[in-house]
């Protein structure tokens, strides 16, 4: 969180995740420099590279798009979006060799600076046959690298969250370059239509899930009362409806509030209901989509943690979201104080 | 688009570059600076990170940051001046953000017909051919006298961007001039592999005798029309030959034809 900075914040579960990644990387190369060596014998060491690097890129790009609707569509996955960020990076490097040996064979051994070669050495940009698809991995490559300088909590706290989330929203337009990237040149070049298709499957996998994703409901409008409500208060549902420990989302308007059923095994007492501002101060994260962890709200999205009672995050820490005023009565029927917030 | 094909705009995205690379050259600079001010320089407008000096001067933490700095330093300097000064910099109430929605409805409607229609264009198999029997139209091979021809129109091996190789050239010994030059105009339809070498081995006429350790380098294939020396040794039989680094192959190997 964001007390202090520390080049990677890692710990065990990150280590094991890390070395996951890494195992993963390695393998998916070498299994595929192996198969293109048996059945191309003359392709150079540089060519094997190039391609096993591009490969390896565009399937983590994929992995790294489909988490963020996979967590909305089961929280199972959670755990891999705490990990991203390392996937994002890796995803980079791997990136960043293929273009750099690409940039090297086809255009830094004649006589004009490469990165002019890379778009003025083909300049059919008005066909869809013999477009200079270079161009397009070398822009997405820019965006990669701006999101792996940035992919810091320093960078967040420096250029701010709203900033920081429209430098990495980047990504989708990145997205679009690469799958033209490589539909526009490899693809295009090869006889193969197994590529075309596994791409082609990507592709639709990605945008179904986000499709599926984005209809999902993140959040409800206000109940319609029920019984009389305190003055100054609104009723937002019963405690039953809400599960232990979790939150049902509400959006009053235009503001989404996660109000929260943190529960007391053991101590004989009921459970609590608590109502929170639906947005973390790290990334504005959806806290409704959260859980209680320790007895504290933690975000989905990187596990920041805030306290359910004061909206503080436990010290040292020093972040604090608002809170609401609660009423329940004693039909367990749930009554919140939108005017007077507490930040 | 004829627009991108123009001196002009080759000559704007040079100035682009060489904008880019000032840029990049000034930020290294201010990060450099800024990391050796340690806290005073990056800590002043981040308030986690003047409560801890320590993680702030960590060799890991600046390595990873560095590069952001090159990149984004116009706005760390910003911050910094906004904190000095008093002025904060407003961070905006948190908000959900719909514009991955709206992103994504955007890939959604153009990302699937692009692709599609990429899918379904064929490469072609590149320019006509070139005749053999065309001139030179190149000002500068008019001012010489020609002493050989070639035309070569090679089928490149897979596993690079370009599939075909097509260029022109002519030996001449200039007007003026006691030097023997190879004038070369590429075909200007297709792009040539920047990697690839031309030598040249005289009396031989047989592309199974040609040998690259007994040729001489002429030099880089150059793009579009250009001249490379020819050497002292020049001899009316003789063999042209372009070899790639890349790939570390010959590519074509093409007797000089004397007119």
């Amino acid at each position: 969180m964001s007390v202090r900075y520390k080049a990677v914040g890692w710990n065990r579960q990150k280590k094991l995740y890390d070395r996951v990644l890494a195992n993963g990387v390695v393998d998916n190369l070498q299994l595929f420099i192996g198969i293109t060596a048996v059945l191309h014998p003359t392709a150079t060491a540089e060519t094997l590279l190039i391609r096993s690097t591009g490969t390896a890129a565009i399937i983590l790009l994929h992995v790294i798009l489909a988490i963020g609707p996979l967590c909305r569509i089961a929280a199972r996955y959670l755990p891999l979006l705490y990990n991203r960020r390392h996937l994002g990076v890796m995803m980079f490097l791997l990136s960043l060799i293929h273009g750099a040996l690409s940039t090297i064979q086809f255009h830094a051994l004649g006589d004009a600076n490469p990165i002019v070669s890379i778009f003025f050495a083909h300049t059919d940009y008005d066909s869809l046959i013999d477009f200079p698809f270079q161009t397009l991995g070398f822009l997405a490559l820019i965006i990669f690298f701006l999101m792996a300088a940035t992919s810091h909590d320093f960078w967040l706290a420096t250029l701010t969250p709203p900033i920081w989330k429209g430098l990495h929203m980047l990504v989708y337009f990145a997205y679009g370059l690469v799958i033209m990237h490589v539909a526009l040149g490899v693809l295009q070049d090869t006889r193969n239509p197994g590529f075309a298709i596994a791409v082609g499957i990507g592709l639709i996998v990605i945008l179904g899930l986000h499709l599926i994703a984005s209809r999902l409901p993140s959040a409800s409008p206000l109940p319609e009362a029920n019984g009389s409500a305190p003055a100054g208060y609104e009723y937002v549902g019963q405690g039953s409806e809400i599960p232990v420990d979790r939150a049902k989302t509400i959006v009053v308007g235009g503001e989404r509030v996660a109000v929260y059923r943190v529960g007391n095994p053991g101590a004989g007492e009921a459970d609590s209901i608590h109502a929170v501002e639906s947005v973390c101060r790290h990334q504005n994260g959806p806290l409704g989509e959260g859980r209680i962890v320790d007895g504290c709200i933690t975000c989905p999205w990187h596990g920041f943690q805030y306290d359910p009672t004061t909206g503080k995050s436990p010290p040292p820490f020093s972040e604090q979201i608002r809170t609401f005023p609660v009423h329940l009565d004693a039909k367990q029927r749930i009554y919140i104080q939108l005017s007077e917030a507490a930040s | 688009m004829s627009l991108l094909l123009s001196a002009g705009a080759l000559a704007a995205f040079q100035l682009l570059l060489g904008g880019i690379a000032g840029y990049l050259g000034l930020g290294l600079i201010a990060a450099i600076t800024l990391l050796a001010c340690g806290n005073r320089g990056l800590g002043a407008f981040d308030e986690h990170a003047l409560r801890n000096a320590e993680a702030k001067s960590s060799i890991g933490f600046r390595v990873l940051i560095f590069p952001g700095l090159i990149a984004l330093w116009p706005f760390v300097l910003w911050r910094r001046w906004r904190a000095r000064s008093g002025q904060s910099v407003a961070h905006g109430r948190p908000h959900i953000d719909r514009r991955h929605r709206v992103s994504w409805i955007l890939l959604l409607i153009a990302l699937p017909p692009l692709f599609i229609a990429a899918m379904l264009s064929g490469r072609t198999a590149g320019p006509p051919p070139i005749d053999p029997q065309l001139a030179l139209s190149a000002a500068g091979a008019e001012t010489g006298v020609p002493l050989a021809r070639v035309t070569v129109d090679a089928e490149l091996p897979e596993g690079g961007y370009v599939e075909r190789l097509q260029f022109r050239a002519i030996v001449l010994r200039a007007d003026g001039d006691a030097g023997i030059w190879l004038h070369t105009v590429h075909a200007a339809e297709r792009p040539l592999p920047p990697d690839t070498l031309l030598y040249w081995q005289p009396n031989v006429s047989d592309a199974e005798e040609f040998a690259l350790a007994a040729a001489y380098l002429l030099g880089p294939l150059p793009a579009g029309e250009g001249r490379l020396p020819m050497p002292a040794a020049y001899t009316s039989d003789g063999m042209l030959a372009g070899y790639s680094l890349a790939r570390q192959e010959l590519l074509f190997a093409e007797a000089l034809q004397t007119p």
